[in-house]
Parts: C-alpha cells; sequence; structure tokens
C-alpha cells in the first residue's frame, strides 16, 4: 500500500474521531448524553485556565 | 452594566459555564485532542479541541457579552505560549458554515488577534453514511508558540491530503 494511502487513512480516522467526538460533547451539554459514556469514548476533558 | 459575564469552571460538568443577563447557559469545553499526534507520528501535547454551545436549544436575544466572555475564555486559553486550538465544524446538520461564519466574526472582531493566529481550512470526507461531509476548520496558536511551524505543516497537511484528489 502506497504511503500517501496510509496517511489519507490515518487522517480520515483522525478527523472523523474528532467530528464524532464534538457531537459527543455537544449532547453531553445539552444533557443528552452522560459524561462516563463520554469517558468510555476516550473523550478527555482539560481545565487549562 | 458588566463588561462579560462572570463565567467559572464546574469539576464535575468540567466545562466552564455562564448564564447570560436572558438566564441562557452556555458551556465551554476543552477536550484533549491527538489528532496532532496521530497524524504526524509524534508526541504533540497541548493541543485543545473547543467545543461551545448553549445548555438548551433555545433562541436569545443578540447579546455581545457572550462574545465578549468567550473571547476573553480563549485568550486565558493562550496565558499558556504552548498552547492550541482546534475548530472545527460539520456541515452534517446543515449549519457548519454558519457557526463557522460566527467564530470568524468573533475573531476578527477580538481585540487579541494580533497575539492569537488562525488559520482556516475547509475539507470534504465521506461519512459512514457513504455521504461526503464538508467540514469548515480552524486552527488558533499563539504568535509566539516555538512550535508553530511544525503545528502548521501537521495542520496544512490535513487539507492537503483529504483534497488531493480533487
Amino acid at each position: 500500500m502506497k504511503q500517501s494511502s496510509i496517511n489519507k487513512k490515518r487522517i480520515v480516522k483522525s478527523v472523523t474521531k474528532l467530528i464524532a467526538d464534538k457531537d459527543a460533547v455537544r449532547s453531553y451539554m445539552k444533557g443528552k448524553a452522560t459524561l462516563k459514556s463520554l469517558t468510555d469514548k476516550g473523550i478527555k476533558f482539560a481545565k487549562p485556565l | 452594566m458588566p463588561s462579560l459575564y462572570n463565567y467559572a469552571y464546574d469539576n464535575i460538568s468540567k466545562t466552564y459555564n455562564f448564564t447570560t443577563r436572558f438566564g441562557i447557559i452556555y458551556r465551554i469545553a476543552f477536550i484533549v485532542d491527538e489528532t496532532f499526534s496521530s497524524i504526524s507520528g509524534k508526541n504533540i501535547s497541548n493541543i485543545f479541541q473547543i467545543v461551545i454551545d448553549k445548555a438548551t436549544d433555545e433562541k436569545e436575544p443578540l447579546d455581545n457579552l457572550v462574545f465578549a466572555t468567550i473571547v476573553e475564555i480563549v485568550y486565558k486559553f493562550f496565558s499558556s505560549k504552548r498552547n492550541s486550538l482546534i475548530f472545527f465544524c460539520s456541515d452534517s446538520d446543515g449549519k457548519g458554515q454558519l457557526r463557522f461564519n460566527v467564530f470568524d466574526r468573533w475573531y476578527k472582531k477580538s481585540k487579541y488577534n494580533n497575539i492569537i493566529k488562525k488559520k482556516d481550512s475547509v475539507i470534504s470526507i465521506s461519512s459512514t453514511k457513504s455521504e461526503i461531509v464538508t467540514i469548515h476548520t480552524s486552527f488558533l496558536y499563539h504568535k509566539d508558540n516555538k512550535d508553530k511551524e511544525l503545528l502548521i505543516g501537521i495542520y496544512e497537511s490535513i487539507e492537503k491530503v483529504l483534497n488531493q484528489d480533487k
């Protein structure tokens, strides 16, 4: 398999997860999902301030 | 009249919250993001995805204090020069462009845009339903971030690779 094909697969997978994570967090913010369900998906909240 | 709303981090919800004078609750979450590490194969830390939303779907009147408060939170985030933000708006619900435009307008109006720099890109990927989804993205970084060239390179590679077959 060509390197560019591998890179594209990796990027698509990463971006797809990014979008799915955001959708999950937005659901959580509206009370439609639990914090545990996000944690189970590997979503990590930060407190950078 | 205050120039921005009081906000606080809630240890239970893990979000920064504030309530507007119209009773609308806003929540802001910073999510640890591993996209840059995954794409580059390098250990890239201090990248976060920001998610901003109201706790309810009710509409509210135009409120400039919301803008001011969110900008202040983002500015505080960049008190660490190593921090960077990615902002993604999926068009899956038809509102991605709208949300992106609002975010872009906030950035351009912000007094901090000489310190916090922004790159934008539009990418398309196949969704799980085999539809093509357009995604508007922004990458924000501190102008003095010592790794900015590396980070910008990784960010730009996303658009380059995903759009190369068009």
